[in-house]
């Protein structure tokens, strides 16, 4: 296997550099919210979420062009954003849980569409990941859970659009024209604004790094499935 | 003046969410390293069963 190209290598302190950037910005340059020290939780909350999103229909392209070409490099790149993705809004939840708590005094609200249509989306490719494992043939695999991934990308946009077609009760619009959406003093700074884009920006960074490691470990799962192929043979 | 309310203190709350951010993100690396080294020993018994 080939040893990490230097622009991967380049990432990974970028990513490093820009990560510890974002968590000094959120704690000593953003100011403090009326609403309490649980409100910095925000900042890494939400750009969690957005590279959770941004990466499932990543997922989306890459099982359309699977679709189109049957080139397995498609199936890599696809399992690749959704693994990073699950995780990346699992924390998304965890930390909107927490914040919930601390504002709210409750974990979770199910009349909350937001939560409920996250909790969702995060099941249906925790499925996704099920399905795989369930199936032997590489090609039927890939054609499955391409199939898979792009149906399930429809809970992305489902999910975004939840608290905006529903005209959020409680969760905060942080980016909005809803005159009547709650409004937050999440973004009530400059400092604050240029923390929560910058920590976007971080996450998004981190995200393609991610991803490159992992479809190198998809490539390299590849390459054990055909040995164990030719081996049996 | 007597009815202004202090910001209330959920320190606790930010510390755990920082937390279990970290925690996870380096699990999950971790996670990426063993399946990694894993894969490259699979790979060098298998190149062996074949010659």
């Amino acid at each position: 296997m080939q040893p990490q190209p230097l622009a991967l290598k380049v990432l990974n302190i970028a990513s490093a550099v820009l990560l510890a950037i974002a968590t000094g910005m959120v704690f000593f340059y953003a100011q403090l919210a009326e609403s309490g020290p649980a409100q910095r939780i925000f900042y890494f909350h939400v750009a969690n979420a957005w590279v959770g999103m941004l990466g499932f229909l990543a997922a989306a392209v890459a099982s359309v062009a699977y679709l189109r070409t049957h080139d397995i490099k498609w199936d890599v790149v696809e399992l690749a954003a959704i693994e990073i993705s699950l995780v990346f809004f699992f924390i998304a939840i965890m930390l909107g849980s927490i914040w919930a708590k601390a504002e709210w005094n409750t974990w979770w609200r199910w009349e909350d569409n937001r939560l409920v249509t996250a909790a969702i989306m995060e099941m249906i490719y925790f499925a996704y990941m099920l399905l795989r494992q369930g199936i032997e043939d590489s090609d039927r695999r890939a054609r499955f859970s391409a199939v898979y991934a792009l149906v399930g990308s429809l809970s992305v946009p489902i999910t975004f659009m939840s608290i905006r077609w529903a005209n959020a009760l409680f969760h905060p619009l942080v980016i909005s024209t809803v005159s009547d959406a709650i409004k937050t003093p999440f973004l009530a700074t400059s400092e604050m604004k240029l923390t929560f884009f910058f920590c976007l920006f971080t996450f998004s960074v981190i995200f393609i790094n991610l991803i490159w490691h992992r479809i190198r470990l998809g490539n390299l799962e590849q390459k054990v499935e055909q040995l164990k192929l030719k081996v049996m043979q | 003046m007597f009815f202004q309310e202090a910001t209330p203190n959920t320190s606790v709350y930010m510390i755990a969410g920082y937390a279990i951010f970290f925690g996870v993100i380096i699990i999950y690396l971790i996670s990426l390293l063993l399946r990694w080294n894993i894969l490259k020993r699979d790979i060098q018994i298998l190149e062996g069963m074949e010659k």
